[in-house]
């Protein structure tokens, strides 16, 4: 049962391993496909907003936890 | 040769070898520590029976996903592409910068010797307990590179591709290992695992937004920019990171 347990939170830590940059993640995905499918942005557009909502959200992620790291 | 090799294929299958290397170098630091106090047969029993119970999950769960719709699909092995690939590149950057210590396979190597030492019992035991590390470590690490062989094959139909990347990561691993005989902490760990991240984020943002419905200029060829964008982002947030880190708080 050991073995199963740790799987699962094996499983849990490849996708969580930062809840918050999880949550953005889907957020951002959420947000551009809601403005793709509204028509507020065209399919291209929708395209280069996602990449640069990854990247602005992997820079939140790695800047948070230095600063976090820095005071502890 | 299939048009898009270098686009798609290439960074698939690359991507699968070399996720393994570094998921495999850790599992083997375990079953090398197994195989120096136990012996090598529980050490190989474990390893034999978890790379069974990869193969089996990647045969069933590799072909199962060709009936799920290719929309779906690449909008669900995205989102977790995007997920996983993200959280390995937010980790090797932050290690590169110095925030986080690298992974230091001798310390590993002596944390599992150590606590097979310390274990007491009947020598059978002792062996069953050994093969059971061995299976943990090769299973828990394996997963990572289960997924990734299903997920950049599903997408695109190369399960047979990544699996044989993913194998011969394996084997080059267990080959060298098993010549030197002493864990592998030369391997560039982190840099490697940067470069799994930046692929696997590529490859997400962009099965994320097909499966969205995105019209990404010059279709699978994006994928290049795409990678390009997220290793400049890396290697820039590492500087960042590193120079933050370095100031002090304050």
């Amino acid at each position: 049962m050991t073995i199963v347990r740790d799987v699962l939170k094996e499983l849990f830590k490849m996708f969580v391993a930062d809840f918050r940059l999880t949550t953005a993640i889907l957020a951002a995905v959420v947000g551009v496909a809601a403005l793709l499918a509204l028509g507020v942005v065209g399919p291209m557009t929708a395209g280069l907003l996602l990449a640069a909502a990854c990247v602005a959200v992997l820079a939140e992620a790695v800047l948070r936890e230095a600063r976090a790291r820095n005071r502890a | 040769m299939p048009p898009d090799f270098w686009t798609v294929d290439f960074p698939a299958i690359a991507a699968a070898f070399l996720a393994s290397i570094v998921e495999v170098v850790e599992a083997f630091t375990i079953v090398l520590a197994v195989a120096a106090t136990r012996g090598w047969r529980p050490a190989i029993a474990g390893t034999a029976a978890a790379l069974a119970v990869l193969g089996l999950i990647v045969l069933i769960l590799g072909p199962a996903l060709q009936f799920i719709p290719i929309h779906i699909l690449q909008l669900v092995v995205g989102i977790l592409l995007l997920l996983f690939g993200m959280g390995w590149l937010r980790k090797a950057i932050l290690r590169a910068a110095g925030v986080m210590p690298l992974h230091d396979e001798i310390e590993a190597f002596a944390e599992e010797t150590a606590e097979l030492h310390a274990q007491s019992g009947a020598p059978r035991t002792l062996q069953w307990i050994a093969g059971i590390a061995a299976f943990k470590a090769v299973l828990l690490e394996g997963l990572e590179v289960a997924f990734i062989v299903v997920a950049v094959g599903a997408g695109k139909g190369l399960l047979w591709e990544a699996s044989l990347g993913a194998l011969a990561a394996y084997a080059l691993v267990l080959i060298v290992g098993a010549a030197v005989h002493r864990p592998l902490s030369q391997v560039p760990e982190n840099t490697l695992k940067f470069g799994v991240g930046v692929m696997l984020s590529a490859f997400g943002v962009f099965w994320t937004g097909e499966g969205i419905g995105v019209e990404w200029p010059g279709a699978d060829l994006v994928l290049l920019p795409l990678a390009a964008l997220f290793l400049l982002a890396g290697l820039v947030l590492a500087r960042i990171a590193r120079a933050s880190f370095e100031r002090g708080p304050a």
